[in-house]
């Protein structure tokens, strides 16, 4: 569907990375460029067989596929040239480099709008192009925390001390910051292509993960108060949420007094099922203390699949705690392709999730594994008129 | 002259609800379309009667979470199981560019408004339909929250305290990678139908969304065979990492040292000679002697509070920041001072602070916020407009819109 797109990408780890093989996998023309010592994923597992080594990092395979990969020094003078003469004939620059390091080297978004003047870059940092912040150093890990995501994963605890804030797992802020990059880069395109404009694209990862605290923001703005995370500060526990079944976890999703009598119908109605403090959502609140136990006693006589396909005969919004290993395995799953297989040169045959949506028309697909360090050095150059000669020069002088 | 937003000149008409549908349609107003929300009177959407409601006060309009979600978009109210209010909305789906909509499976057929209904009346419609498990599969007719989802995708068996249990993930995390998702590959398809003429019908699952960002846990059980379990604010490349308490109540600071030039940083501002050991100097020293350097920096965070711990640690080039509650967002000095928060007037429940949008254009920073709007608030404007509507099947509309809302206030619904 993007066959008609040039992106340069030109950061490290997974949010740019994300990005850019969104676009990629959807036909666009991507040159990944990394610096002469390979990008700092590289260095991150999980690596095939456990084995470290710049080729072996499953996560950098996974979010570079259908690219072709260059190494440049962009520091340098030189490097800093030849980037501008790729840069000439792109739609799209996609990075995250801190917003000084880029003015230091020349490569704010007025000036490489002079190189290439209907150019789309799109900036992914912690906190933005501007503000106090702007130069802060963080990870994914600091602005889970710094965003609010962090606090609101980490409620509904017993202990407040004990169980502090706590960040979702596997570089979520970054994934999820790659993903809104995408997203707003499609926009620009859409416009670009009525109006011939640029734009510059300011992704805070901060921010894409505010986003989610929508809800909690509400409860200040709308009733003066900040949800606390200790369970008992919380407000109504109306759900039932997660619970032990005999052989791991299930998840229900209670909404209605009709869901909740589907629930106890599932659990062959019970003698306590009866009682009158269990009768409304407010009171099942209000005496939940006394109630979890009992419904805890229901799920764990089952074993947490049968449990969830029974609870959802009977029309309960329920599912298994899956681990991965289970959700790796599911039927459902394999029906609608969720994970791909390709191969990779030095991986083998490499697994890995599949597209996150599936369009009616022809839709997203691995076109080519990740690039190995430089691998298309000489194709890419070739494209701005650079000789075999001129490269060995530019490795010498560590250029590329 | 002005530029123009991105989306203007698109039409939306978006029956979706509750969240995942809302968020995306919500980010596709505030880039310029004019999406036009269809509230089935039948079922509302849940967010209208959930809490937070203004000081408490019980009313359709009064929802902190659907006037946050919902803001920048028109809505009209119709009774979708009224085959003549349905023949509307058609009318109002076969003159827009984009059908979003986030049913169970087959609820958009019951109305006679599936996929293949309104390609009929408009050749090249663009529908995305939004569901938790997708349109086929063998899973596909599961009931679905966002919380099933969670599970499901095996993300809460990953998320938690070490060594504890798995958690469910907090936010509203699935429906929002999903909203995203939904912009990500609406204006991809709008972008298509320009180049192709071609319309199509967009099965978005949230699951699917979801897996796409679980990178690391598949790909290192497919590798290696590990199933992951929750590792708490831990990672295998950063020592020390953790959250360090506070000055205040449940505050606490975040820290993170993947060098061993954050490091040193960090012992300068500690001063502490402790931290001075040989066995700190390496990356991995530190992850083993993890829990001590931990209790030596507990001590020093203890005397401030998070924001000026932060200072003092960025200022020396530590890599830290407050771990914020949606109430320390608010007061925080750099979203305040980009904008984040902004606070359209809305007429029934006056200024009120809403998050701003997950990116910025550069030309549009100040991006238009109309107010979310109230039940069937356009229902005169876009019925009598180009949906064609007859004065009596507006008044009609009207009335029975009037009648939920006083129901509602009442309680009797």
């Amino acid at each position: 569907m993007l066959d008609d797109l040039k992106l340069i990408e030109l950061g490290q780890g997974v949010a740019p990375a994300f990005c850019a093989k969104l676009f990629a996998d959807l036909g666009a023309d991507a040159i990944k460029i990394e610096p002469p010592s390979g990008d700092i994923l590289r260095t991150r597992g999980p690596f095939a067989n456990n084995e470290p080594g710049p080729e072996r990092s499953g996560l950098f395979a996974y979010v570079n596929t259908s690219k072709r990969g260059i190494t440049l020094d962009v520091s340098s003078t030189r490097g800093r040239e030849l980037f501008l003469e790729l840069l000439r004939d792109a739609d799209i620059l996609i990075e995250n480099n801190a917003p000084s390091w880029m003015a230091q080297h020349g490569l704010t978004y007025e000036r490489l709008r002079k190189a290439a003047p209907s150019l789309i870059m799109t900036s992914i940092t912690p906190f933005g192009q501007d503000g106090p912040w702007r130069d802060y150093l963080a990870n994914d890990f600091v602005v889970q925390h710094t965003s609010g995501i962090a606090y609101s994963n980490g409620a509904r605890v017993r202990d407040t001390e004990l169980e502090p804030p706590v960040v979702i797992p596997g570089e979520a802020a970054e994934f999820a910051g790659g993903l809104a990059a995408a997203a707003a880069t499609m926009c620009a395109v859409f416009a670009r292509d009525a109006t011939g404009e640029g734009e510059h694209i300011d992704v805070a990862l901060q921010e894409v993960l505010a986003m989610h605290l929508q809800v909690d923001c509400a409860h200040v703005a709308y009733s003066g108060v900040v949800p606390g995370r200790a369970a008992s500060a919380q407000p109504p526990i109306p759900y039932v949420g997660q619970q032990p079944a005999a052989d791991g976890y299930i998840d229900f999703v209670v909404r209605t007094e009709d869901h909740w009598r589907r629930l106890l119908n599932v659990f062959g109605d019970p003698e306590w099922s009866a009682n009158e403090l269990f009768a409304t959502m407010a009171s099942r609140s209000q005496y939940w203390d006394a109630l979890e136990p009992l419904i805890q006693q229901e799920t764990r006589r089952f074993n947490k699949e049968e449990l969830f396909r029974t609870s959802q005969a009977h029309g309960v919004s329920a599912a298994a705690v899956y681990t991965v290993a289970d959700a790796a395995a599911s039927e459902h799953f394999a029906d609608r392709g969720c994970f791909v297989e390709h191969e990779h040169p030095a991986i083998g045959t490499l697994r890995t999730p599949g597209p996150p949506v599936r369009f009616g028309a022809e839709g997203a697909r691995i076109r080519r594994a990740a690039p190995q360090v430089g691998e298309h050095n000489n194709e890419v150059f070739a494209r701005i008129g650079l000789t075999q000669q001129d490269l060995s020069v530019l490795r010498e002088g560590g250029v590329v | 002259m002005a530029r123009r937003l991105p989306l203007e000149g698109v039409r939306v008409a978006d029956f979706s609800w509750i969240i995942a549908g809302p968020y995306g349609t919500y980010l596709l107003a505030r880039m310029g379309a004019e999406v036009i929300k269809i509230e089935g009177l039948q079922v509302l959407d849940h967010t209208r009667e959930n809490p937070p409601h203004a000081e408490g006060v019980r009313g359709l309009n009064r929802s902190g979470f659907f006037n946050s979600i919902n803001a920048h978009k028109k809505s009209v109210t119709f009774q979708l199981d009224d085959p003549a209010n349905a023949a509307l909305a058609k009318e109002i789906a076969a003159t827009s560019d984009v059908v979003i909509e986030a049913f169970s499976r087959g609820t958009m057929e019951r109305f006679g408004l599936g996929y293949e209904d309104l390609r009929a009346a408009k050749a090249d419609l663009i529908m995305l339909s939004c569901t938790g498990f997708g349109q086929t599969g063998r899973d596909a007719g599961l009931r679905a929250f966002m919380g099933t989802v969670h599970a499901y995708t095996g993300l809460n068996s990953v998320n938690g305290y070490a060594e504890g249990p798995p958690k469910a993930t907090g936010g509203t995390w699935a429906d929002y990678i999903a909203g995203v998702t939904l912009v990500f590959s609406v204006v991809a398809a709008l972008r298509h139908r320009t180049q192709t003429g071609c319309g199509q019908h967009i099965d978005l699952s949230m699951a699917d969304a979801l897996l796409s960002t679980m990178g690391a846990p598949f790909i290192d059980y497919f590798l290696n065979g590990r199933v992951a379990t929750p590792q708490g604010n831990a990672s295998a490349y950063a020592a020390p990492q953790n959250v360090y308490r506070c000055r205040g109540d449940d505050a606490w600071v975040a820290i993170s040292i993947e060098s061993d030039a954050q490091w040193a940083a960090l012992r300068n501002v500690l001063d502490d000679a402790e931290l001075a050991h040989d066995a700190c100097a390496t990356h991995a020293g530190r992850a083993t002697h993890a829990d001590a350097i931990d209790a030596r920096i507990a001590v020093w965070s203890r005397e401030r509070t998070p924001l000026e711990a932060t200072e003092a640690l960025q200022r020396a080039g530590v890599p830290a920041g407050p771990s914020s509650s949606a109430g320390d967002l608010l007061e925080q000095p750099q979203l305040r001072a980009r904008g984040f928060f902004v606070q359209p007037e809305h007429p029934e429940v006056g200024r009120r602070a809403i998050p701003n949008l997950p990116w910025r254009l550069a030309s549009h920073k100040d991006a238009p916020c109309a107010p979310a709007p109230l039940l069937g608030q356009h229902n005169r404007e876009v019925l009598g407009g180009f949906a064609g509507a007859s004065q009596d099947a507006i008044d009609d509309i009207e009335a029975r819109r009037d009648e939920v809302v006083r129901r509602f206030a009442e309680g009797t619904r």
